[in-house]
């Protein structure tokens, strides 16, 4: 027969890859547990001994949010192009999934940092990970550390951390290998496009929606690191540059898929869709190659001298 | 030194000015919204009472300090104890030594910081092995012994039924069966001469 337990949920399991952490409240203490699964390890915070809790509003994610929802529902869509009942079920459901999972994501809102003080130790307690439920976890747990220590009615005198009221001086910070990794996919890509010019009866020509999309990822995502951290002009000169023709090369891919499925949807018997496409013609893919390679050479070796000098 | 109060995201200190905001406030390294609760706690001076020399022959003294005047008796071996020896949990005394067995026998509950899951590990003996089929043979016998061998080991601090202990006993029990019938049966159905 088990006695009752002291422990009283606080919050929900913060569940990991190999366990998870959860919060109880015992009458005079917190309890966090950390589990493995195998084994629960415990820490205590007596009432009486906490100092303090700090709440932090993490940045949002919104870009990552909506980047993630189009990626699900583009998953889902993809669908559409399979001919299997089996093939069609499983992008349906493993699209849904992920867009329920953002979903879930944006409905619990904004993400926080939760640490603890008492005199020995800061503690990041992990199952408060959203501001909603930071708030509904201190009002819990506020009128408990009140009546162990009092209400503190005014701030100390000298406040310890006084020194540091104003803003911190900023930190530069280095500016990162993006822009030579983007040119360097920029190289990649034109090796691909050739290879499907020279060989157009393999598939290499569908993995270049793929690799023209982590293009444009590749490049806006340096383009917005830039500010403040990347004092080179010239190399992003040239990936601005660069942009145009992305865009080109990607409206000349999404054409003749369109023409393509089009001209599937005509046919009596669908065949798959894939193995017939030739995703540039001969002149185009022809422009995709050139300007890679040149703005890949320029844009490397600007990198490199900018670096030496 | 104490601890600083300080910013989640970029850990910058926070300044005194910025506590028990009731509208919140912002850091002023990473101008990140912030609450800060901060209790009296704070103002606390840290350490214990010293302790007392001993005064005269009659007095008792400590243990483990024979200079040192004891306070108080442990609860559990009854030696004198000077308030820096004294270990206090849940208003019972413990000299160091007592604290430590206590501990390493899991008899205190109230400061135990671990304890094993033989119900989970049990449970997973039972049914991890029986995918793969063959290594049941070893896992169903050990998810039983253990089920035996734990059956009164402490589950977790927190509440929790024995329902995985039950199921684990099952699932051992159902796959023994199932590994005798089995072998049972190729034995029987042996090739006869031909």
């Amino acid at each position: 027969m088990s006695r009752q337990s002291i422990y009283r949920k606080l919050t929900g399991r913060r569940r990991g890859v190999f366990g998870y952490s959860q919060l109880w409240t015992a009458p005079d203490h917190l309890l966090l547990v950390k589990s493995t699964r195998f084994a629960e390890y415990y820490q205590r915070f007596a009432f009486a001994d906490i100092q303090a809790v700090v709440i932090t509003e993490l940045p949002d994610r919104i870009a990552a949010q909506i980047w993630s929802a189009i990626a699900a529902i583009a998953w889902a869509f993809l669908a559409l192009l399979m001919y299997g009942a089996f093939a069609k079920g499983f992008f349906v459901i493993t699209g849904a999934l992920a867009s329920a999972a953002v979903v879930v994501d944006v409905l619990r809102g904004p993400r926080c940092r939760c640490h603890l003080y008492t005199a020995v130790s800061r503690e990041l307690l992990e199952p408060v990970d959203r501001v909603r439920g930071a708030r509904a976890f201190l009002a819990e747990i506020r009128p408990a550390i009140e009546a162990a220590q009092g209400h503190l009615d005014h701030p100390p005198a000298e406040p310890a951390s006084a020194a540091f009221a104003d803003r911190p001086p900023e930190v530069p910070q280095p500016p990162g290998y993006l822009p030579e990794i983007l040119f360097l996919v920029f190289l990649i890509d034109a090796a691909l496009v050739l290879a499907d010019l020279r060989f157009p009866s393999n598939q290499i020509g569908n993995a270049l929606p793929t690799t023209f999309f982590a293009e444009i990822v590749l490049a806006i995502v340096a383009l917005i690191r830039r500010a403040g951290r990347d004092t080179r002009r010239l190399i992003y000169v040239v990936l601005v540059a660069t942009l145009g023709c992305i865009g080109w090369d990607a409206f000349n891919l999404g054409r003749s898929f369109l023409v393509l499925l089009a001209e599937s949807a005509r046919r009596p018997h669908p065949q798959p869709l894939m193995t017939a496409w030739e995703p540039l013609a001969h002149g185009e893919a022809i422009f995709a190659a050139a300007w890679r390679i040149t703005a890949g050479v320029i844009g490397l070796v600007l990198a490199y001298l900018s670096r030496v000098a | 030194m104490p601890l600083v109060i300080a910013c989640g995201e970029c850990s910058w200190p926070l300044p005194a000015e910025l506590w028990n905001r009731v509208e919140g406030a912002r850091c002023p390294g990473c101008r990140q919204p912030l609450e800060i609760a901060v209790f009296p706690a704070i103002e606390r001076t840290r350490g214990g009472a010293l302790p007392q020399p001993a005064q005269g022959e009659g007095e008792a003294s400590c243990f483990f300090h024979l200079e040192s005047r004891a306070v108080t008796p442990c609860d559990e071996c009854g030696r004198f104890l000077c308030s820096l020896c004294d270990i206090e949990i849940d208003g019972r005394h413990f000299c160091p030594t007592c604290f430590k067995s206590g501990m390493a026998a899991n008899r205190l509950e109230n400061v135990e910081t671990r304890r094993t899951m033989y119900d989970t590990i049990a449970l997973v003996l039972a049914t991890l092995p029986l995918m793969l089929f063959w290594p049941a043979i070893i896992g169903a016998p050990a998810a039983l012994f253990t089920v035996v061998r734990r059956w009164r080991a402490p589950l977790s601090i927190l509440p929790r039924t024995r329902i995985r202990f039950y199921l684990a006993a099952l699932f051992a029990s159902a796959e023994i069966a199932g590994i005798v019938a089995l072998v049972w049966a190729i034995l029987r159905v042996r090739p006869g001469p031909s």
